[in-house]
């Protein structure tokens, strides 16, 4: 009851806080402290990621080495509206297999002081922990609350949260301690391997979408996949829509964007550059949003306006339209011989 | 009739059940009959106490608050090692005990200067 009149006042409190430091800091910052969030769950954001996933049933369904017993597939006759309706469920699953992780803005700390009793001050060596394990509350809004040996009662911080959770509420595949893997110098070793997936799936586990270590590892994925033009391994997986999005969000999608077109993909490059002009209405192109028509003319525009590495992008778009010369003319030298 | 009734003792206790092995102790915070041994079974377990400080120097206790809440409503009365542990969640109010250990251990351990003002 005192906690509950404590947390009261606090709460109230709280907003006049947070009013303070949004006044304090800079234009700059305010920039970067966008959310995220807003944006990724906006419906026309997931339907580009969506297409730029680019649903492979094979990768899907892949056989993944996770220890699991490996089954016999089953041969069956159907017929053609069975194969059908089964089809669908599939693609169903395979929707739900692809669903993203969530993009959001990194959670603050949690620095609430309940109560503070001087007078209770050295009762004891060790800190208290105490988790509210009543049914019916999730992992986020659970009451958890410290008592330090000093006398203050306050609430627990996302670390202790995180590891009171896991004991009382174990997860299946997450530890109490994250593991080393996550650790800059075991990271390392793995991003060298490229081990994306297996990380990022791991990450996904381990920790909550908007905890620090979660968009550290993922950030530091990203960016290795994006610095050494792998986006072949993460392609049709959950992770690619997020991928696209980090990075039209951080202004650097000319590499994936010259990997679309020399992969003859000109719809999903232009869904990119769509993606680019959601994310950054700053930038010149996002302007001309409707001006433009026609998939090359669109990307040439963004390679002029916005794009950092111009002279690398329209060296893709050149070597596209002569690889269309060529195939068409190809094509006419068949479609000859097949006359005669 | 009634005043009989009233002089009866709570029949339910919220108290500690010692588990865990020698020298490990583990507690169950159970409600049970309050004559009963702490061994017999419970009515209903809410929680558990782990005494033994953890690598981060933690105490970890659980409880299911909404059926202590209950049992309180339904006259069960804490035991005192628990009703100190409620205190310090800031459930209840601290004990009193709570304070007078903590003043004792200041005075046991005090600090560089009171050491020097005990010598002297």
């Amino acid at each position: 009851m005192l906690c509950r009149t404590c947390a009261f006042i606090f709460k109230r409190q709280l907003p006049s806080v947070v009013y303070l430091r949004k006044n304090l800091s800079g234009k700059e910052l305010q920039q970067d402290e966008r959310d995220p969030g807003k944006y990724f769950f906006d419906d026309k954001v997931q339907a580009l990621m969506k297409k730029l996933t680019r649903m492979d049933l094979e990768k899907v369904f892949r056989i993944r080495k996770e220890g699991q017993k490996l089954e016999t597939p089953e041969y069956k006759f159907m017929t053609t509206e069975d194969l059908e309706n089964e089809m669908e469920k599939m693609m169903e699953k395979a929707d739900r297999l692809l669903q993203m992780p969530p993009f959001v803005k990194e959670r603050e700390e949690i620095n609430t002081i309940l109560a503070n009793d001087k007078h209770i001050q050295g009762f004891e060596t060790s800190k208290f922990v105490f988790t509210d394990i009543s049914y019916g509350s999730s992992d986020r809004d659970r009451v958890i609350v410290v008592r330090e040996p000093n006398g203050i009662l306050r609430k627990a911080n996302w670390e202790e949260r995180n590891r009171m959770n896991q004991i009382y509420f174990e997860r299946i595949g997450r530890k109490i301690k994250p593991p080393p893997m996550f650790e800059d110098k075991y990271l390392r070793d793995l991003l060298e391997r490229k081990e994306y997936v297996f990380t990022l799936d791991r990450a996904c586990i381990q920790f909550e979408p908007d905890d620090r270590d979660f968009i550290r590892v993922r950030n530091a994925v990203y960016d290795h996949a994006n610095e050494n033009k792998e986006f072949e391994s993460l392609r049709s997986t959950r992770h690619f829509g997020p991928l696209a999005f980090y990075l039209a969000w951080k202004n650097q999608i000319d590499f994936l964007l010259i990997d679309l077109i020399d992969g003859d993909r000109l719809d999903e490059a232009v869904s990119l550059i769509e993606l680019y002009q959601v994310l950054q209405p700053s930038s010149k192109i996002a302007g001309k949003k409707d001006q433009i028509k026609g998939d090359i003319e669109i990307i040439k525009a963004y390679a002029e306006l916005s794009s950092l590495r111009r002279q690398d992008v329209e060296m893709a778009i050149k070597n596209y339209s002569q690889r269309q010369f060529h195939n068409i003319g190809e094509d006419d030298q068949a479609m000859a011989q097949l006359n005669s | 009739m009634s005043f009989r009734k009233s002089r009866t003792l709570p029949s339910m206790a919220i108290r500690f059940v010692r588990l865990g092995c020698t020298n490990r102790p583990f507690y169950h915070i159970v409600v049970m009959n309050i004559r009963a041994n702490q061994h017999e079974e419970p009515i209903e377990q809410v929680g558990s106490y782990d005494p033994l400080p953890n690598v981060n120097n933690e105490k970890l206790v659980a409880l299911n608050f909404d059926r202590i809440r209950y049992w309180m409503a339904n006259g069960a009365r804490f035991s005192k090692p628990l009703e100190e542990l409620l205190g310090l969640a800031g459930f209840l109010p601290l004990h009193p005990r709570t304070v007078l250990n903590a003043w004792r251990n200041r005075l046991n351990k005090p600090d560089e200067e009171g050491k020097n003002e005990n010598k002297e």
